[in-house]
């Protein structure tokens, strides 16, 4: 089982805009979510998978999300999460907010730009 | 967008019921755990295994639950801590207009009470003093009304006390006494005012007396004194 079996935390607003980012490409359900992230983070980031519904019902009721109940191509119901444009701004926010943050996170571990893109793996 | 917080908060939320956001979120969790139990599976984990950790990784269901069902009823509960906190201010606020009602009325007959046992003592006090003053009157009645007594002494056949009526006049008394001497020079009747006092009412001399039998009389009162002389 390659997966680890302590999965880092994260806290809130990354969950967030990990999961507005991933929404970003397309609607997904919870579960599709969940993959994503750990594809997109190459197995690095993994989330203890049913903290990612309260942030999901969280955003939804910000207005951040909206939701529909949909077939799968398993033919099983599935809630659909999608971004609105209000989630679409909040995106962009998070992104910059982000950038800051690790800028100056890596401006005290003295790493390179070159470094945290790397490290980061690009977004 | 106030239009719409405002539906949402009185809306309930998405106006789903507390029941139908129960059934989603268990619905929505128990795809999530399908789906990855499948997952774990198609990598090689027996049935059993693939089930139990497909609930590890997701974590607490029950708590997970709570903290879904709080983040999609926030709106409700919160207009239902509000709706309870504003029901009990408006109880507390009635039972205290109660209790200041109460005690508004309860002084207010108090002080009625007060007022008609003091208006019943008054009328009492009136009715005792008109009693006194019934009495005292009735008594200065029967006092005036005494028939009282004369008295004679001198030169009459009896003299002594006698009863006072009213229509009572020298001549008759003289008569009641006994009749008087031929030799009488002067009657004086005097009056004694009850308080210690005389005074001299008339003096009638003997001769003017004894000219005739329907010569000169007068009436007499109580208590006058009749000197023959």
């Amino acid at each position: 089982m390659p997966r680890p079996t302590r999965q880092p935390d994260l806290i809130q607003g990354t969950l967030d805009a990990m999961v507005l980012r991933t929404l970003g490409r397309a609607p997904n359900h919870g579960y599709g979510i969940a993959r994503a992230i750990e594809a997109a983070s190459d197995g690095r980031l993994t989330i203890e998978e049913g903290s990612l519904y309260p942030a999901l019902h969280r955003l939804e009721r910000r207005g951040d999300l909206s939701s529909e109940w949909r077939m799968t191509e398993l033919n099983r119901r599935a809630k659909y999460y999608a971004l609105t444009p209000r989630g679409r701004k909040r995106l962009v926010a998070e992104i910059e907010e982000w950038a800051d943050v690790s800028r100056a996170v890596s401006r005290v571990l003295g790493l390179s730009p070159a470094g945290v893109a790397a490290a980061g793996g690009g977004g | 967008m106030i239009a719409s917080a405002v539906k949402r908060v009185l809306g309930g939320g998405d106006g789903r019921s507390p029941a139908e956001v129960d059934g989603d979120i268990r619905e929505e969790f128990a795809f999530h755990l399908a789906m990855l139990e499948r997952d774990l599976r198609e990598e090689g984990l027996a049935p059993g295994a693939a089930r139990a950790e497909s609930e590890r990784r997701f974590g607490d269901i029950p708590a997970l639950h709570r903290r879904c069902r709080a983040e999609a009823l926030k709106e409700r509960i919160m207009l239902q801590k509000v709706t309870i906190g504003l029901l009990v201010l408006i109880s507390v606020g009635l039972l205290w207009g109660l209790i200041l009602t109460t005690q508004r009325a309860r002084a207010a007959r108090e002080m009625a009470e007060a007022m008609r046992a003091q208006s019943q003592a008054a009328r009492e006090h009136a009715v005792e003093a008109e009693r006194k003053a019934r009495e005292s009157e009735t008594a200065a009645r029967a006092a005036a009304e005494k028939p009282g007594q004369v008295y004679l002494e001198g030169i009459v056949g009896r003299p002594g006390t006698f009863s006072f009526a009213p229509g009572l006049t020298l001549r008759r008394l003289m008569a009641s006494a006994g009749g008087t001497s031929a030799q009488i020079r002067r009657i004086t009747v005097t009056n004694s005012d009850g308080k210690g006092g005389q005074t001299v009412r008339f003096t009638l001399s003997g001769e003017d007396y004894l000219k005739a039998a329907d010569g000169p009389d007068v009436e007499l009162k109580a208590n006058d004194l009749i000197r023959v002389e």
